[in-house]
């Protein structure tokens, strides 16, 4: 299975755009059926057929003709109604004391503070720009209709299309400004709101008393650490400051003379307790300037005197400025490699398309039994593994994102989970596979692994296909994860559970290699054009409903439109069985009868009613969502508030998707406008 | 029915010679034939019969009033000419053209009844608006917005909005409005309604200016004296029917009576002008002092005020 996350444009659009132009045709039949019917009640069967297709044969003339002088006529008019009739400033006003609001009542003391900001100002500014779109645009033109201003324009030389794109030209205009406003005040406010410092002047610097033990926190410190200390308090919150001992060792240099080298007094702004950021120790001296533990600084060390941190040049002795820099690991745009598939082997080494199921029915995460004895493993396979991809591909990041462990006994509840991958690869000529690389696993945590370019102790069989009987060859040694284990660009992740008793549950995008570090504020206006994309679709639909509909009326049918666009992928799974509980007839009479969505029902003429009755149903709606585009897919909450770099896929494909519908919408209310009658 | 009336076969003739050469009779600018709509419901059940087989020219260059009570279907009628609502039958053609297309309206001005327009733009951008549409190049729409508020009168208001306008002043803009691309027909829908008595002066004196320029229009109205001032021809509909069409002072003419008017006349003339009605068997219907009408009186009150600040104007001075 391939993840629509992993899915290239090309792709997408190859599947798309056959169904869409199906859509499309079966669409604009049956609205041509529909004009016709309601012509035929008006004029007669015959007269219907000749207005219908003198409507239809002016189509194409009607839109080459149309004059974009008309159409920024009509534009500026909107932006003009909009304006003096102050709704952009009100809508700026409601978010400028939602921002007011939120900074009081955010809460930075989280394990991720910057999900909770960006979160809050990406969900408060969807809704506020929907809203916006919503309610400018349903009601204009039926306003226009009812007060009959409408006629001093159709009388002029107008045609429906300009109507129609002029008014979502023009208010999609003042959402865009308004959007504009938005998205700066919201990047302040993430930006101003999160960013802070903290200082270590007042700090008092105690020793460690016990090796790899805080006395502080109570937790566990490095090996290295000598020295450890609060900083002070910002944003409701300090980090442990570590020092590591620093030593002078003699050491050979590239020649072979001995020179004195200085290990530690490197300092270690710790994470809180609760998880989430870190900070820089930041030094400026004529020598360096940068973060201290830089591997490229050897001179500028720190030391503990008097119980203050001291910063100095170990060859000068001099004393060095230096502050705590801003927060680390918030903020980010990460680019990661996803897994394209992921199966499953049960207990007995069999594949399966899922794990084990624990118990959560709701939950996407399938899980592998852990143990010796065991055989399951999660099987994640990248077929697109390049070294170009990788800023630093000598050592690359394997993160294992939000992974699910579920404890069937306590065990050492210190301890994480213990579990291990191998790194498969298949070239024409030999299997590779690493040795295992053990990690232990907490509860949705991210665990990081540092996986080296070079493997050792890995394993190359020899492909024998064949000639039958002969013993492949197997040979164990030092291979490269690109040139050799990787060489056709397709690598396996192999992920087990070592402890008996315990499971690992995973998804497709628990596991990724992180490839680089991109700009936040370019994903952030990159997620906000999502917005964008949503605001003018509503735009652009209200339009159209409002060429028939009265304005409330038109309201409800955008709201509609809106909740299939959402929820069309789960309508697909309901209809295909992947979500438990059945349709809505099913689900009322499992509430009724008190029955939970996993226990089945019983077969009998109950069961075949209802059954029946959901498929229709479902059906029905299911071909309806086809029509709308997957409003989720112009979302990209999820990617910015994570810290993931917005590719160019999605991006894409959610631009695609609402021009191609804004098109539709247009060309749909232009039918619509053009057959019906104006005046009452 | 009047003999003006078109014979249908050379209606039918002259609309498929149209519509098959696309030309244009250089003199008919309105040529309905059969013209009907009726209203229906929801459901397609028929609600009302609002036009029943209207066949109906209009000259170029002519004021052509379409007269009835309320209901009669002359703002149906305008309506369908303007394309606003499609007929159910017959055909509309519209200086050569088909009602519904728009094209058309590029040579068209329309003054609607309420002078519809957007009360959150000013009297410049509202032209300026309407100027757009036609595609009008900045320096010419620039021009002729200036050109038409002087003209109607609102240059001290032409920057309020117009939600602060009164009804003379909406409906002067309004006809600024249906002159702003200076058309060859201009359709005005009750142009004197909500006017008081200076404002139907001026609306009329306006629409008999557009006509020495050539312009035709085409007005719906049921005062009648507004019609009979200013109207070549008229069309009386009633029930959505055509009751009658011809030239104003043709349908107004009583054919067998005769009216004199004169001054300077005493009562010894007055005597003998009645013993010579008598003496050829003739039958006096009326005689005696001529009223102006209120009107006239209204008008030369208000003049006389204007040019006199601050006096009280008497009946007897002004004789």
């Amino acid at each position: 299975m391939v993840t629509d996350d992993s899915i290239t444009y090309l792709e997408w659009l190859y599947e798309a755009f056959p169904n869409f132009i199906i859509a499309a045709f079966i669409l604009s039949l049956a609205g041509v059926v529909f004009s016709y019917l309601v012509a035929a009640l008006q004029y007669g069967p015959s007269e219907a057929f000749y207005f219908v297709s003198r409507i239809i044969f002016q189509i194409i003339p009607d839109f080459l003709r149309t004059s974009p002088g008309r159409i920024f006529a009509l534009a500026k008019l909107a932006v003009q109604e909009t304006l003096r009739k102050k709704i952009i400033f009100v809508a700026f006003g409601i978010f400028a004391a939602m921002l007011l609001g939120g900074g009081w009542f955010l809460n930075t003391n989280s394990r991720h503070p910057d999900q909770v900001y960006i979160g809050f100002v990406y969900f408060g500014t969807q809704l506020l720009l929907g809203m916006f779109g919503l309610l400018i645009a349903t009601f204009s033109l039926p306003a226009d209709i009812k007060n009959r201003t409408i006629y001093t324009v159709v009388t002029k030389p107008v045609r429906s299309s300009e109507i129609v794109i002029g008014r979502i030209l023009g208010f999609g205009f003042v959402g865009t400004v308004l959007l504009l406003l938005i998205w700066i005040t919201s990047y302040l406010f993430v930006e101003r709101g999160l960013n802070h410092t903290h200082s270590l002047a007042e700090t008092t610097f105690t020793k460690v008393e016990k090796t790899g033990e805080s006395s502080i926190i109570g937790g566990r410190v490095s090996l290295d650490t000598e020295y450890e200390g609060k900083s002070s308090t910002a944003g409701k919150h300090w980090h442990l400051v570590e020092v590591t001992r620093l030593q002078k060792v003699r050491q050979p240099d590239a020649e072979g003379n001995p020179v004195d080298v200085y290990i530690g007094g490197r300092v270690n702004i710790q994470v809180p307790p609760y998880g989430g950021h870190s900070h820089d120790l930041l030094v400026n001296s004529s020598k360096y300037s940068g973060p201290i533990n830089d591997p490229a600084n050897t001179d500028i060390r720190a030391k503990v005197e008097d119980q203050k941190l001291v910063v100095f040049d170990v060859q000068t002795g001099n004393e060095v400025p230096y502050s705590v820099g801003s927060p680390t690991g918030i903020l980010m745009a990460r680019e990661r490699v996803q897994a394209n598939r992921l199966e499953f082997l049960d207990r007995r080494g069999n594949e399966k398309d899922r794990g084990v199921n624990v118990g959560n029915e709701w939950g996407h995460r399938s899980y592998i039994a852990g143990g010796s004895s065991s055989l399951a493993r999660a099987v994640f396979t990248f077929e697109d593994f390049r070294e170009a991809y990788f800023a630093n591909p000598d050592s690359v990041q394997l993160d294992m994102n939000n992974m699910s462990v579920v404890r069937t006994h306590k065990g050492d509840i210190e301890q994480g989970v213990s579990g291990s991958i191998e790194i498969r690869g298949v070239t024409d000529e030999y299997v590779y596979q690493t040795a295992p690389i053990n990690f232990e696993a907490n509860e949705f945590a991210i665990k990081t692994l540092i996986i080296d370019r070079l493997q050792k102790n890995c394993l190359r069989r020899e492909l024998v296909s064949e000639v039958e009987g002969e013993e492949p060859d197997e040979t164990v040694g030092d291979y490269d994860l690109f040139d050799e284990i990787g060489a056709e660009g397709e690598i396996e992740i192999i992920l087990r559970c070592n402890e008996s008793g315990q499971f690992f549950g995973v998804a497709e995008n628990d596991l990724y290699f992180l490839t680089s570090e991109g700009s936040f504020a370019a994903n952030f206006a990159k997620a906000y054009f999502g917005i964008w994309l949503q605001m003018m679709f509503i735009v652009s639909v209200s339009v159209m409903f409002s060429t028939f509909l009265s304005g409330i009326v038109s309201m409800v049918a955008v709201l509609s439109t809106i909740v299939l666009g959402c929820f069309g992928a789960l309508i697909s799974e309901l209809r295909a069985g992947i979500m438990e509980g059945g349709g809505p007839i099913e689900s009322i009479y499992r509430i009724y009868s008190q029955m939970n969505q996993m226990t089945p029902m019983e077969d009998g003429p109950a069961k075949t009613v209802i059954k029946s009755l959901d498929t229709v149903f479902l059906e029905s709606v299911q071909k309806l969502t086809y029509l709308v585009p997957d409003f989720t897919r112009m979302d990209f909450s999820e990617p910015l508030t994570t810290g993931f770099n917005i590719n160019a896929a999605p991006f894409l494909i959610a631009t695609t998707l609402g021009f191609v519908f804004m098109m539709m919408t247009t060309i749909v209310g232009y039918f619509i406008l053009k057959t019906r009658e104006i005046a009452k | 029915m009047s003999e003006e009336k078109p014979a249908k076969e050379a209606a039918e003739t002259k609309l498929e010679r149209t519509r098959r050469f696309g030309d244009e009779d250089a003199n008919i600018v309105i040529e309905t034939r059969n013209l009907s709509k009726v209203y229906r419901d929801f459901w397609g059940r028929q609600k009302v019969r609002a036009l029943k087989a209207l066949d109906l020219e209009v000259q170029k260059g002519e004021i052509f009033g379409l007269l009835g009570p309320n209901g009669s279907g002359k703002s149906t009628t305008m309506k369908l000419l303007l394309g606003l609502l499609f007929p159910t039958g017959g055909q509309a053609l519209v200086l050569g053209k088909e009602a519904s297309n728009v094209e058309k309206n590029e040579r068209i001005g329309y003054l609607p009844e309420e002078s519809y327009l957007y009360k959150f733009l000013n009297a410049e951008e509202t032209l300026d608006f309407y100027g757009r549409l036609f595609d009008m190049p900045a320096k010419v729409r620039r021009d002729r917005v200036k050109e038409l508020i002087e003209k109607v009168g609102l240059t001290w208001a032409r920057r309020r909005q117009l939600k602060e306008y009164s009804k003379g002043m909406t409906r002067r803009i309004g006809l600024a409005q249906a002159l702003i691309n200076d058309p060859d027909l201009i359709l005005l829908d009750e142009p004197t309604s909500g006017l008081d008595p200076i404002g139907v002066d001026e609306m009329k004196s306006m629409i008999l200016e557009l006509k020495e320029q050539g312009k035709t229009v085409v007005m719906c109205s049921h005062l009648l004296t507004d019609v009979q001032n200013v109207c070549d021809r008229i069309a009386i509909l009633h029930q959505g029917e055509l009751k009658e069409l011809g030239r104003v002072d043709s349908l107004l003419e009583v054919s067998n009576e005769v009216q004199f008017r004169a001054s300077g006349v005493n009562e010894e003339v007055e005597r003998e002008i009645r013993a010579v009605i008598e003496k050829h068997n003739g039958k006096l219907v009326e005689s005696g002092k001529p009223s102006t009408t209120l009107q006239e009186l209204f008008l030369d009150i208000v003049s006389e005020s204007e040019a006199r600040p601050g006096r009280r104007v008497s009946r007897q001075e002004q004789d």
